[in-house]
């Protein structure tokens, strides 16, 4: 069975300038309140599932999932307990400030944490306006391993404002050095309506060029594959037998029910999420157990979409029987004719280059679509 | 009739002036519609003529009125269009008439088509009625426009006649004045027929309905005729006056103006102009002045999806069966596909053309550049005429280019000529006279190479002269000009759509405006792309569209698919609609924005 749960924890301790997800600051008093609605919602949800245990993952996602009391997601657990099998990975995300949570979170029963580092100089931490520094990052790392935590990953940023290829090259090297079983690489996306989208229009936000960063990523996979990591998704490395199973699920067009703010689930070809306003969620849910925003059922072109779209982002790319869809073959051909993708065996997938505009690659096999 | 009771009359004026207020308030007037069947602006009787408030298609009708004496005349009102594309119809129309009234605005006072109106009026001997409108307007200087007529025509100010439309003020003393002073027609009914078609429409149940004026002979129910032009022979099928239904008659004596219905299919068959006569005893000459009306201006028509291919071909059809001005056949462009290469008369009958293209017919199309008919001499001696820029002849094979010259008059207040006359240089004008038409006004005339005003001059000179200046012109003469062919090349491979002749004095400036708009409207693709433009083997100049280094989404947050499926299905439709050129995307606004462009 694979069927993922996902949980949406919005609170955070600061703002960050870059980030779009659904997050609150400052209003951690209400945790609780949301906890309990998290509960009544999960609940309801078991109903309509019918047969427990049916989740092979949990994920705390954010927000800051390490924000608020590790008791309160202690209680989320608790209720999760028989919905999960017994050998479950359970992810929760923490910011490396919240170290003294550590050791709560893995009695509780969390066994893989997801560290937001973003980079090890304290430079590109300011620039980026993280709270944390390089040497709480190296610390925060130590903490865990020292509480117990066999499965770490770390998540790096590159592309910070002003960031030099040197200096990404720095967090990388730092990275590698603690050997975590799990890396995220993402470049930096200037999203709408952020801090970062409003000084990078008004010329007051100096991102290192596209050239630059197709070479700081292209660093970052050459240095981790070197050091032994796989690199099985687009921005994700993993050491053998580490790849998160979570993230997987999403990959390979499996069911998952994600619970919480904001949060989206895709269960019998329906895509539906979660309202976006905190106040909004938990009213909803404290009225009527539920608070839907919206749901459509894929028709079979977006299906399709889908699982080129999702295929392609993993590593061992997509089953070639795909391509050969009529309004997708030309494409598929011209694609590879300028080694944009490459065919393994029975999968087609990116190829280096291919990896770095992997969205226009996209874009032009399902142009006729 | 008697020829004393009728008179034959048509309303001259600049666009905006009134002249479908003033013939509405006519017809009411005349009680030839009762106020039930009024809907303003009768005779504009095209939506997109009403909205403009420009007449597109002459018009005629009848109105019966009953002077203060008691006698009935017929008074025939022949509309003419509004516009300089359509001057020959509009001399054509004047033909018929024997006045006309110079309706001129109290606020705007005499403006340059007023004035190539009344040139062409007295062209034709017309009895002009001068007459201001809108005197009821706060912004009225009738004195002004009063000493404007006097300058112009010699009129003293008893002479004129000064209404508003609008208000009904002064109509009846404009009926007193078409009876006492326009003269009656003057013809011999016994002579052989003439009858001049001034307007021809189509009807989908009658074919085509020709708008005549009866100069000598009767035109009978029944009678066999003859079109001069074509020397084809028809029957009279249906004869009548227009009222605003057409009224059948037994006949149309001399002098009388009515329409012809002789199961003529096409409306080329009827051409404006032209002259009908009878079969069994048929006139020696026609009636002077018909000409055959060309196409000025040329562009290619492609529909964004090449799906409605068809459905354009059959819209074109159906427009030029009521416009036979029209002109359109198939052409391809590498860039656009298949489409329709169609000669206007001028750019409002482009706009217009356009227009019906998208409210009457739901097609969305891609225009060309707009050129001119360019006559190109041979160095084999012969000539060929060349409208689309894509078919010039090899540089090498050419002798010379000649293009066509306008002879344009532009009337605009005096402290504006410094900059019109830069205007007019700037577009290759050659100036020939100014005169003052009075104190505050000068009319400056200019020989101007017509693909110079296809784009934006309009705008231009209104924008120069605060909206003051106005505009008119007429064909003068072909002249060879040292033209060249500027090409765009897009990763090598010309982007036929795009290619226009120009001045080597401006091939320059042209190539490097075009290739930087282009470069700004071109989205970066996984390739470089490099916009060149180049006269023949010449490259003069050069942008380049980097190509993408790095485009890939980092993260699908938590699940969220949808959100990136959407993306990618907008950016999906968005390659829709671009054209492919070789392995280049450009999007349809890069073929418009040629268009746009200030040079």
């Amino acid at each position: 069975m694979h069927l993922g749960l996902y949980i949406h924890i919005p609170f955070c301790h600061s703002r960050c300038p870059y980030c779009d997800f659904a997050f609150v600051v400052g209003k951690n008093h209400m945790a609780k309140r949301y906890t309990d609605a998290v509960i009544v919602e999960m609940q309801n949800r078991w109903q309509s599932l019918g047969t427990l245990p049916v989740f092979n993952t949990l994920y705390f996602g954010g927000g800051t999932p390490s924000a608020i009391p590790p008791g309160q997601l202690n209680r989320i657990l608790k209720e999760a307990k028989n919905a999960v099998v017994p050998d479950a990975e359970i992810t929760a995300e923490a910011n490396p400030n919240d170290r003294k949570h550590f050791k709560k979170l893995y009695d509780h029963g969390i066994n893989r944490l997801s560290l937001g580092v973003q980079a090890f100089t304290d430079r590109a931490l300011k620039a980026l306006g993280r709270f944390h520094t390089a040497s709480d990052a190296t610390g925060s790392f130590q903490t865990a391993r020292d509480v117990g935590f066999k499965n770490i990953s770390i998540d790096l940023m590159y592309g910070a404002p002003e960031q030099t290829l040197e200096e990404w090259a720095t967090s990388i090297q730092r990275a590698i050095d603690l050997c975590p079983e799990h890396i995220s690489v993402y470049g930096l996306t200037i999203e709408p309506q952020t801090n970062f989208a409003r000084r990078f229009q008004k010329g007051k936000l100096d991102v290192p060029s596209e050239t630059d960063q197709a070479e700081m990523y292209m660093y970052a996979i050459d240095q981790l594959e070197a050091a032994g990591y796989i690199h099985y998704e687009i921005s994700n490395f993993a050491q053998p037998g580490f790849a998160s199973r979570h993230n997987l699920n999403y990959w390979h067009d499996r069911p998952y029910l994600g619970v919480g703010l904001s949060a989206h689930s895709y269960l019998d070809n329906r895509r539906f999420w979660n309202v976006r306003d905190l106040t909004t969620y938990m009213q909803h849910i404290e009225a009527t157990g539920f608070a839907l925003e919206r749901e459509e059922q894929l028709t079979p072109t977006q299906h399709l979409l889908e699982r080129i779209m999702l295929g392609l982002r993993q590593r061992r790319g997509l089953r070639a029987e795909f391509l050969s869809h009529p309004k997708i073959h030309k494409q598929y051909i011209a694609m590879t004719n300028q080694h944009l993708l490459e065919r393994t065996d029975n999968r087609v997938r990116l190829t280096r280059r291919g990896l770095l505009l992997a969205d226009l690659v996209c874009t032009e096999l399902v142009r006729e679509l | 009739m008697n020829l004393q009771y009728i008179r034959n009359f048509s309303i001259i004026a600049h666009i905006d002036h009134g002249k479908s207020t003033l013939a509405d308030r006519l017809l009411e007037e005349t009680q030839t519609l009762s106020e039930f069947q009024m809907q303003d602006q009768v005779l504009d009787s095209m939506d997109l003529e009403r909205e403009r408030g420009i007449t597109i298609k002459s018009h005629a009708i009848r109105m019966d009125y009953t002077a203060p004496d008691g006698q009935i005349y017929e008074l025939n009102l022949i509309d003419t269009p509004g516009h300089v594309d359509f001057s020959y119809e509009v001399s054509r129309s004047l033909t018929a008439c024997e006045g006309a009234l110079l309706l001129v605005d109290a606020a705007q006072g005499v403006e340059a088509q007023t004035v190539s109106n009344v040139l062409l009026a007295m062209e034709h001997d017309l009895f002009i009625i001068p007459v201001i409108n809108k005197i009821d307007l706060p912004g009225a200087e009738v004195d002004r426009v009063v000493m404007q007529l006097h300058d112009l025509l010699g009129v003293e100010e008893e002479e004129i006649v000064k209404i508003s439309a609008k208000e009904g003020i002064g109509i009846d003393k404009l009926l007193t004045a078409i009876i006492d002073e326009i003269p009656p027609p003057e013809g011999n009914p016994d002579a052989p027929l003439k009858a001049l078609i001034f307007d021809s429409i189509f009807d989908q149940y009658r074919g085509v309905v020709a708008y005549v004026r009866v100069f000598d002979g009767v035109l009978e129910k029944n009678m066999p005729i003859r079109l001069f032009s074509t020397n084809q022979n028809y029957d009279a099928e249906e004869i009548g006056t227009l009222k605003l239904k057409r009224i059948k008659q037994q006949s149309l004596g001399a002098g009388e103006v009515g329409y012809l219905i002789a199961g003529i299919k096409d409306l080329e068959d009827a051409r404006v102009g032209d002259t009908v006569t009878g079969s069994a005893n048929p006139a020696i000459h026609p009636l002077p002045g018909y000409q055959e009306v060309k196409p000025m201006v040329f562009a290619g028509l492609y529909p964004v999806s090449s799906d409605d291919f068809e459905n354009l071909r059959s819209a074109l059809e159906k427009l030029h069966l009521n416009d036979a001005s029209l002109s359109y056949e198939p052409e391809t462009s590498t860039a656009l596909g298949f489409g329709f290469r169609c000669g206007f008369l001028g750019l409002l009958h482009m706009e217009i053309i356009q227009e019906r293209l998208d409210r009457e017919f739901d097609i969305d199309i891609i225009t060309t550049v707009p050129n001119v008919e360019y006559r190109v001499r041979l160095t084999s001696g012969e000539q060929v005429n060349v409208q689309n820029p894509a078919e010039m002849p090899p540089a090498g094979n050419i002798e010379d280019i000649a293009e066509p010259i306008l002879d344009a008059q532009i009337l605009v207040p005096s402290e504006y000529v410094g900059n019109i006359m830069r205007i007019a240089q700037d577009r290759r004008g050659h100036y020939r006279t100014t005169e003052y038409i009075d104190p505050t006004r000068a009319l400056l005339r200019y020989d101007l190479p017509l693909s110079e005003i296809v784009l934006d001059f309009y705008d231009r000179l209104k924008s120069v002269s605060r909206g003051y200046a106005s505009f008119d012109y007429e064909y003068k003469k072909h002249q060879a000009a040292d033209l060249v062919k500027l090409d765009l090349l897009i990763n090598g491979e010309p982007l036929d759509a795009l290619s226009a002749i120009v001045h080597r004095d401006k091939a320059y400036e042209w190539g490097r405006a075009l290739s930087q708009k282009l470069k700004a409207l071109i989205p970066r693709q996984l390739f470089e792309v490099v916009i060149q433009a180049a006269i023949g083997a010449k490259v003069i100049s050069r942008e380049t569209v980097r190509p993408f280094r790095k485009n890939v989404t980092a993260k699908c947050y938590g699940g969220d698919i949808t959100r990136k499926r959407k993306l990618l299905e907008r950016q999906k439709e968005g390659k829709k609609r671009m054209k492919q050129v070789g392995a280049v995307e450009i999007p349809q606004e890069a073929f418009l924005a040629v268009l746009q462009m200030e040079v």
